[in-house]
C-alpha cells in the first residue's frame, strides 16, 4: 500500500496568503518534477537574472525571514509583520533539504510567486548554497498590493531493494509535496498636506508654500525619495527633509490644480485642496496716463525699492474750489483673467480714505464708476482701463493719501478664496503759487520782481511751509514770452526746480510762464481771476486775461521799470485819456491842447514816463493856422508812430525791435501798416504779464497782449 | 460849388435806395468776424473793408434803419462806425446825417453814445469836420448834432469847438504829433 503524506497544498497556502488579509489572484501550481535538473536551473538563473535587473533592491530590509522544508516538516511559511511602504523591503530566506527521513529531493524546488508578481526578487546572493533561495520583497511604489513568493518541493522515499530476490512487484515508493512560502504587501502611507495660501498670484513670482507629511499606522514615512510636483505649468521647488516635504509652487499662468506626490515617478497621493494661480494687477501711472509705477511686491517676496506703486504712489493733480484748470486724470490698470481659477469668479475695486477720487472709465468725459465696484468675471474680462480725477479741495481741506484696491474673488475647494493688489493714491490739491522771497503771497495785481530778487515756487500755497515732497516726480519748467508773441520752449528750472516746492534767484528780466511737468503731463501756473480791465473799446474781454488762463511772473532788469508800471498801472480804469475826454497834458506840451476827440495813447505813455520820472522830451507842431503867420509854435508829445520808429530819438527810452524779449515797464508799439490806415500805431506799457496797460477808446485797459496776432509785429522801448 | 455837393448828395440818397438789397456774403461775413483795434483801426483786409463801406455809402439809409439788426453788439458798432470812415467825405456826412436821424426817431440801436463815437473820427476821416468848420454842409450837420445830442453829452463842446474853428488846432496837433496828413477840404461858399 503506498502511503502518500501530502501537506497543504498550494491551494490551502494561497487561502493562509487570503487569511492574512492581501488579496492574491494568482493561481497556484502543484509541484511538479522537473524532467531535467540542469535545464530547470538554467531557466530560473535566467528568470532570475531578468527580475535582477529590473527591480531595484533595497540595501536594508526592516523585517526577514527564514524557512527551512524537508521531508520531516514540508511545509512553512512567513509573513511579513507589516505591509511594505515605498521604498521599503523584506528578506525571506528558503532553504530546501535535499533529503531527510529516508526522503530524497526530487528533483529541483519550483519557484513561483502568487499574486501580481512585482514584488519579490532574488537577491544578489540567492542561492548561496545548492536550494537554498534569498528572496526580497521591495516596495517600488506601486498600487497597494499583495505577493508571494512560493519554492515547491517533492521528496520521494527511498526504497530498499527487496531482499531475496522474491518476484512480485515492488511496492510503490511514498512521495511527499512540500512548500515554502513568503508573504510580503505593500501599502500607500497617509499622506497629511498643507498648503497656504490657496490663491496666489499668476506672476511667476509669486509663491504658495506647500508642506506634506506621511505616515503609516502612526509611525512617520521617510519622505527622501518623494517627488512633489503640480500643474505642467507650475514650477515646484520641494525639499525633503525626513518626514517632511516642504516647499514651494509658482505659475506665470491663471490655473488651478492639486499638488501630487511620486515615488520613483509613480504617483502615490493628491493634496485633497486645490490651489490656484490668478492673473491679478492694478497698476497706477505716476501720474496722467504715463509709464505705471513699477510693482512694489519682489520676486519671491519682500519689498522692491521705491519709488513703485505704494511708495510714493501715483498722483492725481487735484484743483482748489473755484479753480478754472482742467482736471488732469491719473491712469488706473486693472488686469485679471478669463482664465482665472475657481468658479464665481468676480472683481472688486474698492477704495480706502480716498474721499475725493473719482473713477471714469474715459481719459476725458466718460461714465463715473462707483466704488466699490464689482465685475463678474466675464464682464471684467481680461481686465480695465480707468482713470481717475479728484473733486475739488476747499481751501482749508488736506491732501489726501490713500490706497485704491483690486480684489479677485472665487469659489475654491468649497471655500472663498480671494486676492488682492493694492496701489498707493495721492490726491494732491495743486494752484501754483510763486512769491517774492519774505512775502506771504503774490500781489493781486501780479508778481513783478526785480532780476536778483528770490523767488518761492510752490504747488499750492500750503505747500510753503510743508517739506519737500515727490522731487522725483516733479519737475518746475519756464517759458519766456518774446516780442513776436510767441514764447521759448518750454524748459527745466534745473536740479532745484524739483518737488513740491523750491526757491530761484531770478537772473534775467523778463516775462515767464511757469507750469509743472509730471511724467509727461503738466500743470500751469494759472490766473485765480480775471485780470483787470481786459475789455477793450469793442467790449470784449481777452479770453487770454481770463481766470483759469495762464498767468506770469515779471522780472525787469530795472526797477525804474517797476516804478513806470507802477505808475500806469495805478490809471487802469481810468477815463481821463478816452478819445472823447479833453486832457492836460504838461510836462512842457502846450497847454492850449487838450486833444479832445484825439487818441492819446501816446498822451498816457507821455504823462506816466513823466510822471515816474523818466523825462520824455516834446517835439514842435507849427502851428500855421491856415498857413497865414504868425507861426505858433506847440509842443506837443512824441505820437505813437514816433515810438514806433526806431529813427525817431526819445532820449531815456531805447528802441528795441520785435525780436527782443520784452520786459514789464517797456513801451510796446504797433502800427497798423495796412493800406487801409494809413499808418496810425497804437502804444502802452507792458505789465508783469505781457499785457499792455494802453489808453483806448474808452479808458486805460489791459485788453492786448503781446501774444495777440493782431497787434503784431510789436516794437518796443525799454527805458534807459 | 454848394449846389453841386447837394447834387452829389442826392445822388447818394437815389443810389441807396435803389441799390438797397440783400448784404453780399463777403460783407454779412466781414461783419461777423471783424473788430476795430483799441486805435479805431478795423480788422480785415482793404477789400473787405472798401466792400463794406460802399455797401453803407450805397444803403445808408436801409444800415441805419436796420442798424440795431445789423450790427447787434459794440464789436459791429464800432465796425461800422469805424468803417464809415472809408466812404467818400459827402457819404460820411451823409451816414452821419441819417445817424442824427434815427437817434432823433429813437431807431434801436442808435443812441448817443454810436452818434458821438461816428461824429469823432479817429482813421480816414479825422478831422474832417474840424478842418472844414466853415464848410455849411459840415456846420449844418454840427448844429444837427448840437440840437440832437444830450446836452450832456461830451461830444457838445467838442461840436462847439468844431463850429468855433477850436478844434481845428487841436485835431491839427493830434496828426502832426501822429504825423498824418491833414484831412480833405470840402468846398466852402463863396
Amino acid at each position: 500500500m503506498s502511503r502518500h503524506r501530502s501537506s497543504k497544498g498550494p491551494r490551502e497556502s494561497t487561502r493562509a496568503v487570503r487569511a492574512l488579509g492581501t488579496p492574491s489572484t494568482h493561481t497556484p501550481k502543484r509541484a511538479s518534477l522537473s524532467p531535467s535538473p540542469m535545464l530547470h536551473h538554467t531557466a530560473i538563473f535566467l528568470i532570475l537574472m531578468l527580475v535582477i535587473l529590473q527591480t531595484p533592491i533595497s540595501a536594508n530590509p526592516f523585517a526577514s525571514g527564514e524557512i527551512t522544508i524537508n521531508p520531516d516538516n514540508p511545509t512553512g511559511s512567513w509573513q511579513s509583520p507589516r505591509a511594505l511602504y515605498p521604498g521599503e523591503s523584506v528578506r525571506i530566506t528558503i532553504n530546501v533539504d535535499s533529503s531527510g527521513n529516508n526522503y530524497e529531493l526530487e528533483g529541483s524546488p519550483s519557484l513561483s510567486t502568487l499574486g501580481p508578481g512585482s514584488l519579490w526578487s532574488p537577491t544578489s546572493n540567492n542561492s548561496p548554497s545548492e536550494y537554498t533561495y534569498v528572496y526580497e520583497a521591495v516596495n517600488a511604489g506601486t498600487a497597494p498590493t499583495s505577493d508571494a513568493i512560493q519554492v515547491d518541493a517533492t521528496w520521494t522515499e527511498q526504497l530498499d531493494p527487496p531482499s531475496g530476490g522474491g518476484g512480485g512487484t515492488p511496492p510503490e515508493p511514498d512521495s511527499i509535496d512540500g512548500y515554502a512560502v513568503g508573504v510580503a504587501y505593500t501599502n500607500k502611507p497617509v499622506f497629511s498636506w498643507n498648503s497656504n495660501p490657496k490663491l496666489q498670484f499668476a506672476d511667476g513670482q509669486t509663491i504658495i508654500d506647500f508642506s506634506v507629511t506621511a505616515s503609516a499606522n502612526g509611525a512617520a514615512i521617510d519622505l527622501a525619495d518623494y517627488t512633489v510636483k503640480g500643474e505642467n505649468s507650475w514650477t515646484v521647488d520641494s525639499n525633503p527633509n525626513g518626514n517632511n516635504i516642504a516647499g514651494t509652487v509658482k505659475s506665470g499662468n491663471p490655473s488651478e490644480g492639486e499638488l501630487k506626490i511620486t515615488f520613483d515617478g509613480k504617483f502615490q497621493d493628491t493634496s485633497p485642496d486645490k490651489i490656484g494661480f490668478a492673473e491679478l494687477d492694478l497698476a497706477i501711472a505716476k501720474f496722467g496716463s504715463g509709464d505705471d509705477l513699477k510693482e512694489d511686491r519682489q520676486p519671491g517676496g519682500g519689498t522692491a525699492s521705491p519709488p513703485h506703486e505704494m511708495d510714493p504712489g501715483g498722483l492725481v493733480i487735484a484743483s482748489f474750489e473755484g479753480s478754472e484748470s482742467t482736471p488732469i486724470r491719473t491712469k488706473l490698470t486693472l488686469t485679471g483673467s478669463s482664465q482665472n481659477p475657481g468658479s464665481n469668479g468676480k472683481y472688486f475695486l474698492s477704495q480706502q480714505s480716498l474721499t475725493k477720487a473719482k473713477i471714469y472709465d474715459a481719459p476725458v468725459d466718460g461714465q463715473e464708476i462707483t466704488l466699490p465696484k464689482e465685475w463678474s468675471s466675464s464682464a471684467f474680462g481680461n481686465g480695465q482701463t480707468l482713470y481717475i480725477e479728484s473733486e475739488e479741495f476747499a481751501a482749508t481741506d488736506d491732501p489726501e493719501e490713500g490706497t485704491l484696491k483690486l480684489k479677485y474673488q472665487c469659489e475654491l475647494n468649497g471655500n472663498t478664496e480671494s486676492l488682492e493688489d493694492e496701489v498707493k493714491l495721492n490726491l494732491l490739491p495743486v494752484d501754483l503759487r510763486v512769491r517774492k522771497q519774505g512775502t506771504a503771497e503774490a500781489p493781486a495785481t501780479g508778481l513783478l520782481v526785480t532780476k536778483g530778487d528770490v523767488l518761492e515756487l510752490a504747488i499750492g500755497k500750503d505747500y510753503f511751509n510743508q517739506d519737500k515732497q515727490f522731487e522725483e516726480l516733479i519737475t518746475w519748467e519756464f517759458r519766456r514770452l518774446k516780442g513776436d508773441g510767441s514764447y521759448t520752449t518750454w524748459a527745466p528750472f534745473g536740479a532745484h526746480g524739483k518737488g513740491t516746492k523750491f526757491e530761484h534767484t531770478t537772473s534775467e528780466g523778463g516775462i515767464y510762464q511757469l507750469r509743472i511737468e509730471a511724467d509727461g503731463s503738466h500743470v500751469e501756473f494759472l490766473r485765480d481771476k480775471d485780470a483787470p480791465n481786459i475789455a477793450g473799446s469793442n467790449g470784449i474781454e481777452n479770453p487770454k486775461l481770463k481766470a483759469g488762463e495762464p498767468d506770469f511772473v515779471g522780472v525787469v532788469s530795472k526797477g525804474s521799470q517797476i516804478s513806470v508800471r507802477d505808475f500806469a498801472l495805478a490809471h487802469l480804469g481810468s477815463t481821463a485819456w478816452a478819445k472823447s475826454a479833453p486832457i492836460t497834458v504838461g510836462s512842457g506840451v502846450d497847454p492850449a491842447l487838450r486833444f479832445a476827440g484825439s487818441w492819446k495813447c501816446n498822451l498816457f505813455v507821455f504823462m506816466v514816463s513823466n510822471a515816474s520820472g523818466i523825462a520824455v522830451p516834446t517835439k514842435i507842431w507849427q502851428d500855421k493856422v491856415f498857413g497865414i503867420p504868425p507861426i505858433v509854435n506847440r509842443p506837443v508829445p512824441p505820437g505813437a508812430n514816433d515810438w514806433y520808429n526806431p529813427g525817431f530819438a526819445i532820449p531815456n527810452w531805447t528802441w528795441q525791435a520785435a525780436s527782443t524779449s520784452p520786459e514789464p515797464g517797456w513801451v510796446a508799439i504797433h502800427q497798423h501798416t495796412s493800406d487801409a490806415v494809413s499808418g496810425g500805431a497804437h502804444l502802452g506799457f507792458l505789465d508783469y504779464d505781457g499785457t499792455w496797460i494802453n489808453a483806448g477808446l474808452n479808458n486805460v485797459n489791459k485788453s492786448i497782449h503781446v501774444s495777440d496776432a493782431s497787434y503784431q509785429p510789436t516794437n518796443y522801448r525799454k527805458p534807459k | 460849388m454848394k449846389k453841386l455837393f447837394q447834387l452829389a448828395v442826392s445822388l447818394c440818397l437815389y443810389t441807396s435806395l435803389v441799390s438797397a438789397a440783400d448784404m453780399p456774403q463777403m460783407i454779412a461775413d466781414y461783419i461777423e468776424t471783424g473788430n476795430v483795434s483799441e486805435r479805431g483801426i478795423p480788422t480785415g483786409t482793404i477789400e473787405q473793408i472798401n466792400a463794406l463801406a460802399g455797401y453803407m455809402a450805397n444803403n445808408t439809409d436801409d444800415v441805419v434803419e436796420r442798424f440795431d439788426e445789423i450790427a447787434p453788439d459794440i464789436r459791429r458798432k464800432n465796425l461800422l462806425i469805424s468803417v464809415s470812415e472809408f466812404m467818400e467825405p459827402q457819404q460820411y456826412i451823409h451816414f452821419l446825417d441819417k445817424l442824427l436821424d434815427g437817434l432823433q426817431v429813437g431807431q434801436k440801436g442808435v443812441d448817443a453814445r454810436v452818434v458821438e463815437q461816428a461824429f469823432s473820427a479817429g482813421n480816414k476821416k479825422m478831422g474832417l469836420l474840424a478842418f472844414n468848420f466853415q464848410n455849411q454842409e459840415v456846420v449844418n450837420l454840427c448844429q444837427k448834432a448840437k440840437n440832437t445830442l444830450p446836452q450832456t453829452s461830451s461830444a457838445q463842446q467838442v461840436l462847439t469847438d468844431i463850429l468855433s474853428g477850436e478844434q481845428r488846432t487841436q485835431i491839427g496837433a493830434a496828426l502832426f504829433m501822429e504825423n498824418l496828413p491833414e484831412p480833405e477840404m470840402l468846398p466852402t461858399e463863396e
